[in-house]
């Protein structure tokens, strides 16, 4: 499982991993079931605090999309899928629309990421 | 003592292997005129002798053996194009060799001019024995160079993003032998039944081995920006590391066990392996080391983050 986070993004990085974990979930490549790796393997190889993975796991776990049990680590639930699928195509379908309106003003992939950035 | 050229160190770990047989015959030189005709070989724990020889043919008999093993050393030693296996053979050689060298001094140095019965040997000598035979097999094992892999690795995939400067990137996967881990679990069963029924002591012995079949049933692997580190068993340690700046070239294979000497942790041949199971895993060629196999699930995509963190590493240190 790769996961990827920018320090200097003002997203915070218990956020930025747990989108990463759900954009895998909504794109399939963690199916139901699947076990996440231990938390104390991510936050190595990130050089993050374990707490701040834990902390994404505990938000994935109140969206339903992982089970976290105790000497068994986080899973994937059943639900999850269905519960991703249903965000994740209704962001699409509002980046197509974004894009088509961009296209419409003339503004160029770099000029539309730079106004993507500004508003917060 | 990384810059020493290998030539040096192999003549050091030679010298180490020679100053066995050389020590058992000065002794013997030195000491042979003063020795009863038999000396006590054997002790029990209290300290008192409870086995006799004759000094001469004792320390012959054993002087050959510490010469020839010592002898196999140096060939090792002066043959060693593949020495990623020969260094392990060399320091074991070495190992034992200093070993017997040790007893044969503790026996024959004390044994001038003293009455064999009189001689006392404390039970913790045993250990000083270990002791010496293991800090030179250590020794040796250090001085002896590391030898590099030959085979040229398929690197590749090559990466379909580039990672920016400040970000932190990671990969984690695993793999699981689920046979192995059946087979762990049986034997520790095995084993704690028949020491519950008949005590014997070999049990104890197939439940250690269930333990560390089960322990290799499972390889947890990490590539980061520090390199990639693998571990078996549940617990972080023990754990393989390679770090970034000793990786020429990474690609992701098929790992065939027995090209790499079996399963489990082998040194051999082609190089280093962390085998749990045939398939898909990583081959990777260092710098100053033998090739190291990892077998993981979806080792593209691990292949993939290593080549794109050599990528970045390699630019950042361009621009220096």
């Amino acid at each position: 499982m790769l996961v990827t986070v920018d320090p200097g993004s003002p997203v915070g990085l218990a956020d930025q991993i747990a989108a990463a974990i759900r954009a895998q979930i909504a794109a399939g490549s963690l199916a139901a079931g699947d076990r996440l790796p231990p938390a104390r393997e991510l936050a190595r190889g990130l050089d993050v605090n374990m707490h701040t993975v834990l902390r994404a796991f505990a938000a994935l776990q109140s969206e339903g999309l992982v089970e976290v049990r105790r000497g068994r680590g986080a899973q994937v639930t059943e639900s999850a899928a269905g519960l991703q699928s249903g965000q994740w195509a209704e962001l699409v379908g509002l980046i197509e629309q974004v894009r088509r309106c961009a296209d419409r003003l003339g503004l160029d992939e770099l000029q539309l990421l730079d106004q993507i950035r500004r508003t917060r | 003592m990384s810059t020493t050229a290998p030539v040096a160190r192999r003549i050091g770990a030679s010298v180490l292997l020679a100053l066995a047989p050389l020590l058992v015959l000065v002794c013997w030189l030195v000491a042979h005129d003063d020795l009863p005709a038999r000396v006590a070989t054997h002790f029990g724990l209290d300290g008192r002798p409870d086995g006799f020889s004759s000094p001469g043919p004792f320390t012959l008999v054993i002087g050959i053996v510490i010469l020839i093993l010592s002898g196999l050393g140096i060939n090792g030693v002066a043959l060693g194009r593949r020495l990623a296996t020969v260094r392990i053979a060399v320091a074991l050689a070495g190992w034992t060799s200093w070993m017997l060298t040790a007893v044969v001094l503790s026996v024959i140095w004390p044994a001038r001019n003293v009455a064999p019965a009189d001689i006392r040997q404390h039970w913790l000598s045993t250990f000083v024995v270990l002791l010496v035979a293991s800090v030179v097999g250590v020794l040796i094992y250090r001085i002896l160079p590391p030898g590099e892999g030959s085979q040229v690795v398929a690197a590749g995939p090559a990466p379909s993003y580039t990672l920016r400067p400040g970000e932190r990137a990671t990969w984690v996967g695993r793999a699981r032998s689920r046979k192995l881990l059946v087979t762990g679990v049986a034997l520790v069963l095995v084993g704690a039944l028949t020491l519950l029924l008949w005590g014997r002591p070999f049990s104890g012995f197939v439940i250690f081995l269930g333990l560390v079949f089960g322990w290799s049933s499972e390889l947890l692997v990490r590539v980061d920006g520090r390199g990639i580190t693998a571990h078996f068993g549940p617990i972080g340690w023990p754990a393989f590391r390679t770090p970034l700046d000793r990786i020429k070239a990474v690609g992701a294979q098929e790992i065939e066990p027995t090209q790499w000497g079996g399963w489990g942790y082998r040194i051999g041949r082609r190089g280093t392996a962390l085998v749990v199971r045939r398939g898909p895993g990583l081959v990777i060629s260092r710098t100053g080391a033998a090739d190291l196999a990892i077998t993981v699930d979806d080792a593209d995509q691990a292949a993939e983050l290593l080549n794109a963190l050599l990528a970045r590493d390699s630019a950042w240190r361009d621009l220096r």
